[in-house]
């Protein structure tokens, strides 16, 4: 896979081409003129957008690339980080924003979602203190003993997993919940993280009361 | 700058040519009246010798003697005297009946005719008749004061009627000169009500055509102000943008640093302590572009789940709270709403919750509250067991670059910004130390 990164910085540029180097073939272009002409050729598989062009706007080039049909992913990089300017460039059809300056590892794991979609896969092994999950499989070890986890417990910590580090809050396990059953009692998320932390170790997941709950990263 | 009262000036200036004309008009009055009454006054002691002398005639005719008028007895000679005249019958060089007050005689008879003589330090009227063939001299006199006095009269009659007159027109004119200053008051009361950004020219239904200039020339200053401001508003976007760049590019190299360095974890903890810095310099620019928009005016404001924005923000931040193992108790109310800007609000949130991670200790507890009050206004409170603000400088918190602690590293731009964005937003901050220790800051949004 062939991302291709239209930015105009000359610092900026070469910095990100080095970053994502290591994990996929970056080319790098810097007008909307030059991205246009090697969109073209059809060759790469996602795109990553800065906004301020010199000969115009990374959005203009992204509404014409939509108008025309061409519904490659787009990650658009920018230095307008407020709400409003981001909900301008997700109307405009981008698929992901993230603002500069960004984290390396966020645009890393930014870039290889979209290449997860592209490929049509679900996740890969992910490995967590000790946990690994496989979500294909459905398959958790903890150190290197296999668990047996109940569907709407995987659900969960499928979600909180996938997230970790990131804090996940009641109703959207709720919503991975429904799934399965039509009505979610009050506490029925705090009886499925208590049989989870049973199996899996209670220190595996926080509770934020009022917010929800994390699977931290080792701090 | 000397003050001045526009109010007293038109007062003075329709009053006191007033006053001046009036007296003129008085004084003139009181003049020509006394010439009046002189006439008439002449022609009265004309029509008395007259009639004197008719009456001298007649007591001749009738052989008796000259001296025998009956004064008592005539009606009209009382009333000559009532009137405060004197008369003498002169017949040659003797005089023959006298009555009233009277200046000493002369030796002779005086000469027919009007004279204004002084005598007995007085001033008299004197009126000298004689008779074609007889020898009979008819002499009237009046004290020159009774006509003094009578024109007196007149102007001290005159004087309650100018009075009640200087009075009416000064009232009036009071009124009259407060309601023609009020569209002036409005404006001041007007400019004086606005906000600081408030830059939109000044209008009002009516405007006096006299400060109509003024009011121009301040919309014109207005106009040239809101453009100097948001040429800066926009240098400022600028150059924050400007500044994410470079910035981007430090942190990228800073990371792929790191990462080259996954064998040298005391180089790679340098790299780290580096992308913090670039993170707080990060941090700054953003506020510092909030800020901006704010005061330019170019934020939207609509209706905003407060209820979300918080509950957003903290999840975001929480993962740095669980990082220092600190406790945190969420209890957040659902559909808060509140007007406002939420690039703005969540930067509020943010900058409280973000404070009381940083200055609660390791292991500590941190509380995010948010309620709905009986009157509708949104209460967050966010509260940490840190050591809180030392009390000399709580006042001082809210200053731009103040930090209450120099032990954390911050903007230092948080509190002021949070107070500038609740001003803008007609709400308001409390800080208070907590029991035993601690920070509790308390936001109300309307």
């Amino acid at each position: 896979m062939t991302a291709l990164l239209v930015e105009d910085d000359q610092m900026l540029g070469p910095a990100i081409v080095d970053a994502l180097g290591p994990h996929f073939r970056v080319d790098w272009v810097r007008t909307v003129a030059d991205a246009e002409e090697v969109l073209a050729t059809g060759n790469y598989s996602f795109v990553i957008l800065d906004l301020g062009l010199p000969d115009g706007s990374g959005l203009d080039l992204l509404k014409r690339a939509r108008a025309a049909g061409n519904m490659i992913p787009v990650l658009i990089l920018t230095a307008r980080s407020l709400l409003e300017d981001r909900l301008s460039g997700l109307n405009s059809g981008a698929d992901d924003y993230l603002a500069k300056p960004f984290d390396l590892a966020e645009l890393i794991a930014r870039c290889e979602a979209i290449m997860r979609r592209l490929r049509g896969s679900a996740s890969p092994i992910i490995t967590h203190r000790g946990l690994t999950y496989e979500a294909a499989t459905r398959t958790v070890t903890l150190d290197g003993k296999t668990l047996h986890l109940s569907a709407r417990e995987l659900a969960i910590l499928d979600l909180l997993i996938a997230n970790r580090g990131r804090l996940i809050s009641k109703s959207q396990i709720e919503e991975q919940l429904y799934s399965w059953e039509s009505t979610v009692e009050s506490n029925t998320v705090e009886v499925y993280i208590s049989r989870l932390r049973r199996k899996i170790g209670h220190d595996m997941i926080t509770t934020v009361r009022g917010l929800g709950y994390t699977m931290p990263k080792e701090a | 700058m000397k003050l001045y009262s526009l109010r007293w000036a038109t007062f003075r200036a329709l009053v006191i040519p007033m006053l001046v004309a009036l007296v003129l008009v008085a004084g003139a009055g009181v003049w020509t009246a006394h010439r009046s009454i002189s006439t008439l006054r002449d022609h009265e002691m004309q029509q008395e010798g007259a009639f004197l002398m008719m009456l001298s005639l007649h007591e001749a005719t009738e052989g008796e003697r000259l001296g025998m008028i009956p004064s008592s007895d005539s009606d009209q000679l009382r009333k000559l005297r009532g009137s405060g005249t004197g008369f003498r019958i002169w017949s040659d060089s003797v005089i023959v009946t006298a009555a009233g007050a009277l200046p000493a005689a002369d030796l002779q008879a005086p000469q027919p005719g009007f004279q204004t003589i002084r005598a007995a330090g007085k001033e008299w009227r004197r009126y000298a008749v004689r008779h074609a063939d007889l020898p009979i001299v008819i002499e009237v006199v009046e004290p020159g004061e009774l006509r003094d006095e009578l024109a007196w009269q007149m102007a001290i009659s005159m004087t309650e009627p100018i009075l009640l007159l200087i009075l009416a027109v000064s009232v009036i004119a009071t009124f009259q000169i407060a309601s023609a200053m009020r569209p002036m008051l409005q404006l001041s009361r007007e400019i004086n009500a606005r906000d600081t950004d408030d830059l939109r020219p000044l209008g009002g239904t009516s405007i006096p055509a006299e400060i109509a200039p003024l009011v121009a020339a301040v919309n014109d200053l207005m106009s040239r102000l809101g453009r100097a401001i948001e040429h800066e508003r926009e240098f400022t976007d600028n150059a924050a943008h400007e500044l994410r760049t470079p910035l981007a590019v430090l942190k990228t190299r800073a990371q792929i640093a790191e990462r080259a360095l996954a064998d040298s974890p005391a180089r790679q903890e340098e790299l780290k302590m580096l992308v913090a810095a670039i993170d707080r310099a990060t941090g700054v620019i953003e506020q510092l572009l909030v800020l901006s928009r704010l005061q330019g005016g170019h934020a939207t404001f609509g209706t905003i789940d407060f209820s979300q924005l918080t509950e957003d923000v903290a999840r975001d931040l929480v993962p740095m709270a669980i990082a220092k193992q600190q406790e945190v108790d969420a209890s957040i109310a659902p559909g808060v709403m509140v007007q406002g800007n939420a690039d703005s609000l969540s930067m509020v949130i943010r900058n409280l919750i973000d404070n009381a991670i940083r200055y609660a200790p390791v292991k500590g507890e941190i509380a995010i509250g948010l309620i709905q009050g009986t009157d509708g206004t949104a209460i967050l409170r966010v509260s940490d067991n840190g050591p809180g603000i030392p009390p000399d400088k709580i006042e001082r918190v809210f200053e731009r670059f103040t930090r209450y602690s120099h032990d954390e590293s911050g903007s230092g731009l948080g509190l002021a910004i949070v107070e500038r964005i609740l001003q803008q937003h007609k709400g308001s901050i409390v800080l208070q130390n907590a029991q035993p220790h601690g920070l509790i800051c308390e936001v109300r949004l309307g």
